[in-house]
């Protein structure tokens, strides 16, 4: 546990310093949703474009946090750390799960503006769900951009990879929004507990795997 | 060599046993014989892919170079017959369902899937021999997700025909079952003997670079 708050607070303290990845992730964001917008994408459907932008600026976001990491060899110093990898893990996803909540509620007001995304008395269920996909989606992200970046990979492959292997997560979570927000709102407990499911399979995977990912 | 010659006799013969055959089907007609094609390849592609998920857990486990080829050869020819599963699939939907794509589930499912491995073989190209263990993780992963996009399909809607073959009591009459489990046979079969020419290629490679590496 000290592990996962070290490492959470040694990430938070470099974007504080360093302010290299919410402006970046928050840009494509805003920019992926003006476009939509422009082109007339308007109501309960647009939820899809929400997601979109969040799984999109994640990909950014996580290639560059693990650039930072292996830049200048830092990951070393987490490698050769006598500590359990799984609670480095751990610490690197909720660093990476903050910035991907901000990017969230960015996203969330300008959808409200651009998109006419009708979320009058419904923030308290969406923003469950706004939590749990944007979890599910990093908890993926942060094994996959451990992957390609440490193992000095092609880090651009990292949405390659990640769209794809999200499409679940991505797609339960817009469904959900479609329905919460909808005229009629529905209930939306198979879209929360396959997120869950997603949730606790990659966060398993990363905790079972992330050995593997960072020895190489 | 002995999968290649039984391969490029069974294909051949299980093709004239589908064109003709094979009973023409009540409901849909003469395009219904494309599925004398698209269902072993869809079973072909899911085994190649199984494969790779073994092979690349073994390589985790053992770190065994073998591993890593057959995960590689493996997952290419599944990759061949799922393109061929997405090429047919529309060509029958077409005229039976009167569109060439629908969401259905496992429409969905085999589409992203499709992604995944792109997507897999893609770092395999880039990664080259150090990207082994990435490959591997990437493999695993992609595997496991299989039955959350086909959940997550599930709760949009389904419209794709239910299995007919793999139940208690097959949904077909025996001739055209007959025929249909000759081509997955024949399928499997093509599937072994291009598995083993990718990883001859791939063992001789590595000799080849060991030996560069020697000299």
């Amino acid at each position: 546990m000290r592990t996962l708050l070290a490492v959470l607070r040694k990430d938070l303290m470099v974007e504080g310093r360093s302010r290299d990845l919410i402006p970046a992730m928050a840009l494509l964001a805003l920019l992926l949703l003006a476009l939509s917008g422009s082109a007339g994408i308007r109501g309960a459907p647009s939820s899809i474009v929400v997601w979109i932008a969040v799984v999109v600026s994640a990909a950014l976001g996580l290639t560059r946090s693990f650039g930072l990491e292996t830049d200048q060899e830092q990951i070393h110093g987490l490698r050769m750390a006598p500590v359990d990898p799984g609670w480095i893990f751990l610490g690197k996803a909720a660093a990476n799960f903050l910035l991907v909540a901000v990017v969230e509620v960015l996203a969330l007001g300008a959808a409200v503006v651009f998109l006419d995304l009708p979320v009058g008395g419904r923030l308290a269920p969406l923003s469950g769900v706004l939590a749990l996909g944007g979890a599910a989606i990093v908890s993926l992200g942060t094994l996959l951009g451990a992957l390609l970046a440490v193992t000095r990979l092609r880090e651009a492959l990292l949405p390659l990879l990640l769209l794809p292997l999200s499409a679940p997560a991505v797609m339960a979570a817009s469904g959900a929004t479609v329905k919460l927000l909808g005229t009629r709102p529905e209930p939306v407990t198979g879209e929360v507990v396959l997120l869950a499911a997603f949730l606790l399979l990659f966060v398993a995977l990363g905790l079972l795997l992330f050995e593997y990912v960072i020895e190489d | 060599m002995l999968p290649l010659v039984l391969s490029a006799i069974a294909l051949p013969v299980g093709i004239f046993l589908a064109l003709v055959v094979a009973p023409v089907e009540a409901f849909q007609g003469e395009p219904y014989r494309i599925l004398y094609i698209h269902v072993p390849s869809v079973v072909t592609a899911y085994v190649g892919f199984t494969v790779t998920f073994v092979a690349s857990v073994l390589y985790l486990w053992r770190r065994a170079r073998r591993y890593d080829r057959l995960a590689a050869a493996s997952a290419e020819v599944g990759q061949v017959f799922l393109t061929l599963v997405l090429l047919t699939g529309p060509i029958w939907g077409r005229p039976v369902w009167g569109a060439w794509w629908t969401w259905d589930a496992r429409l969905t499912t085999a589409l992203i899937l499709w992604f995944i491995f792109a997507g897999y073989l893609m770092l395999r190209a880039w990664a080259g021999p150090q990207g082994a263990a990435a490959s591997a993780v990437v493999a695993v992963i992609g595997f496991l997700d299989i039955p959350l996009i086909h959940w997550s399909a599930v709760l949009l809607r389904t419209l794709h025909p239910r299995p007919a073959v793999f139940r208690p009591d097959p949904a077909m009459p025996g001739s055209m079952l007959a025929i249909l489990l000759f081509n997955m046979a024949a399928f499997i079969l093509t599937y072994l003997a291009l598995l083993g020419v990718r990883l001859r290629q791939e063992t001789q490679r590595a000799r080849l670079r060991a030996l560069e590496e020697a000299a």
